[in-house]
């Protein structure tokens, strides 16, 4: 299956070409105009996946984007190039996201992610019906119910996979460990969404399947 | 390990990706019918959660925590994280002239070698300077983070208790002033309720016009690299602002004219004729790309150019050169 990067659309390797990545040195340096660019290039994006893990209605959202970018600034003198620059910046905002939720030590109820799932869904999937749409944020409230029961890594890894939708390569050179240890922490993850679900029998029908 | 056991994670690749054979599909499916987490994990991509791409608010909310992060205008930003570099210049200039002037005092009694132990000092004095002031400039921004956030949380707080949807001042703390810059104009935070609207393009236009301001004036004051990075910078954060469209033709005229980097240059003329055809630059971009052309010895790229000119702006004051050069380029 080809790689396929999700941020540029381009082939894997196509992120040599990206024009940040020729910023970089002088944003590492401390260049103040080449480390605006930087995360005003990347800000979006990031603000997306925290966005996707927080919930756009989170009180906490602007802080947990805020200290994404501080965390990416901090990181670039250690950035080499091992994953495309966005994967990485993205990984810092999905754990600096999963970070602030489990200091608040909070749950997203059902009413309020139903709330949020209507507000942050694009306009095209938002003309589905108000039953199809009550299903789908009742799935991501138990996915972001799932992700702060998790440990960090797996947490960390579900969401890479699940909500920025990385391939298992993708999700490997993203953090750094082997293709295996993705496979073993999805798997991981797998085991608590089932023992979730069984201990619930309700939610069977979100996903069509019989109790 | 059970049947259940064995997930099929390269199948949920596909599905993502939609490049699952018809065979694969209904292996998944028969899999999924089984296993209750794996029916999960294709209920969430059915649901599109992976999908989602950057929201216009997305980018206004990034914005916003940029600026809070850098201090604000472009200026602000440019004196809260200044270069290494640029201070430790600044220090070696001075520790230079005082090093000069102790030299001749001391040459009088022959200390070279003293003065060679104060040069030495000074060096080890300016690197300790730089990194620390580094090591300032990081714990500055992490304070002003943590000031800012204590500021939103009042902020939230109060407008818990005032009108929904009325904008509120921000705190009196928000953000620590770092060296050298004053302190900002309280910017007007919204309530959280409101926080996910989009900012006017107004706002965009004007933060794209202070960035190529600043552009402009380092390409000006001969700090050229400098320059290129803030054009390069608006076009990344700014792409669809006039300004941005217009720091194309300003860097590819720096990189042709001053920096000699006609293929560069090339590259720069040729977005802004992708961006606008017609615009109002356009005509000194086809100019500009006929000119890195013929630097380059590209001659077909060079007739093709000067012909595209003709055609589209007939009555260009660079007409007669056009022909001249197309004279030139026949057989």
């Amino acid at each position: 299956m080809a790689l396929v990067d999700r941020e540029s659309g381009t082939a894997g390797g196509a992120e040599q070409d990206d024009p940040l990545l020729r910023l970089l040195p002088r944003a590492v340096d401390g260049d103040a105009v080449a480390v605006r660019a930087v995360l005003f290039a990347l800000s979006p994006e990031m603000t997306r996946a925290a966005r996707a893990v927080l919930g756009a209605s989170d009180a906490e959202l602007d802080d947990a984007v805020q200290e994404s970018l501080l965390g990416l600034l901090h990181a670039l003198p250690s950035f080499r190039g091992e994953c495309g620059l966005r994967r990485f910046a993205n990984r810092i905002a999905v754990r600096t996201a999963l970070r602030v939720r489990r200091r608040g030590q909070r749950r997203v109820a059902h009413a309020e992610s139903l709330a949020e799932a209507g507000a942050s869904e694009p306009p095209e999937r938002s003309r589905r019906g108000p039953d199809v749409q009550h299903l789908a944020a009742r799935r991501k409230a138990l996915l972001l119910e799932l992700l702060d029961a998790l440990p960090e890594v797996q947490a960390e890894t579900l969401a890479l996979r699940v909500v920025l939708g990385y391939s298992l390569e993708e999700t490997a050179s993203a953090t750094g460990v082997p293709v295996n240890t993705v496979r073993s922490r999805v798997r991981l993850a797998r085991e608590a969404l089932r023992a979730r679900i069984e201990s619930e029998p309700g939610l069977h029908e979100l996903f069509g399947g019989e109790p | 390990m059970s049947r259940i056991d064995l997930h099929m994670d390269e199948l949920f690749d596909g599905a993502r990706t939609g490049t699952l054979s018809t065979l694969e599909a209904t292996r998944l499916q028969a899999h999924c019918a089984q296993c209750a987490a794996c029916r999960a994990e294709l209920g969430w991509i059915g649901d599109g959660l992976h999908l989602g791409a950057a929201s216009d608010a997305d980018r206004e909310r990034g914005a916003r925590a940029v600026e809070a992060l850098l201090g604000g205008a472009p200026e602000a930003a440019q004196t809260a994280r200044p270069s290494g570099r640029v201070r430790a210049a600044t220090v070696s200039r001075w520790q230079a002239a005082a090093l000069v002037c102790l030299g001749l005092l001391m040459a009088s009694a022959g200390a070279a070698l003293y003065t060679e132990v104060q040069a030495w000092r000074a060096r080890e004095a300016a690197a300790t300077t730089t990194a620390a002031a580094r090591s300032s400039e990081r714990a500055s921004v992490a304070a002003r983070v943590k000031a800012q956030r204590r500021a939103r949380a009042a902020a939230a707080h109060d407008a818990a208790q005032v009108e929904p949807g009325a904008a509120i001042m921000a705190p009196a703390v928000p953000s620590i002033p770092l060296p050298g810059v004053s302190a900002p104009e309280p910017r007007r935070l919204q309530p959280p309720s409101t926080s996910n609207a989009p900012a006017s393009p107004l706002d965009r236009a004007r933060s794209a016009e202070a960035l190529f301001a600043r552009a402009n004036a380092e390409r000006t004051a001969g700090a050229l690299e400098r320059a290129l990075a803030g054009y390069e910078a608006l076009a990344l954060a700014f792409p669809e602002t006039r300004s941005a469209l217009a720091s194309h033709i300003s860097r590819a005229e720096l990189l042709l004219r001053r920096m000699h980097a006609p293929a560069e240059a090339l590259v720069a003329y040729r977005s802004y004729l992708t961006a606008a055809p017609e615009g109002p630059l356009a005509e000194q971009a086809r100019v500009g790309v006929a000119t890195c052309a013929q630097q380059l010895g590209q001659d077909d790229e060079d007739r093709k150019a000067w012909l595209e000119l003709l055609e589209q702006h007939p009555g260009s004051l660079h007409a007669e050169r056009a022909h001249a050069r197309l004279r030139a380029l026949s057989p």
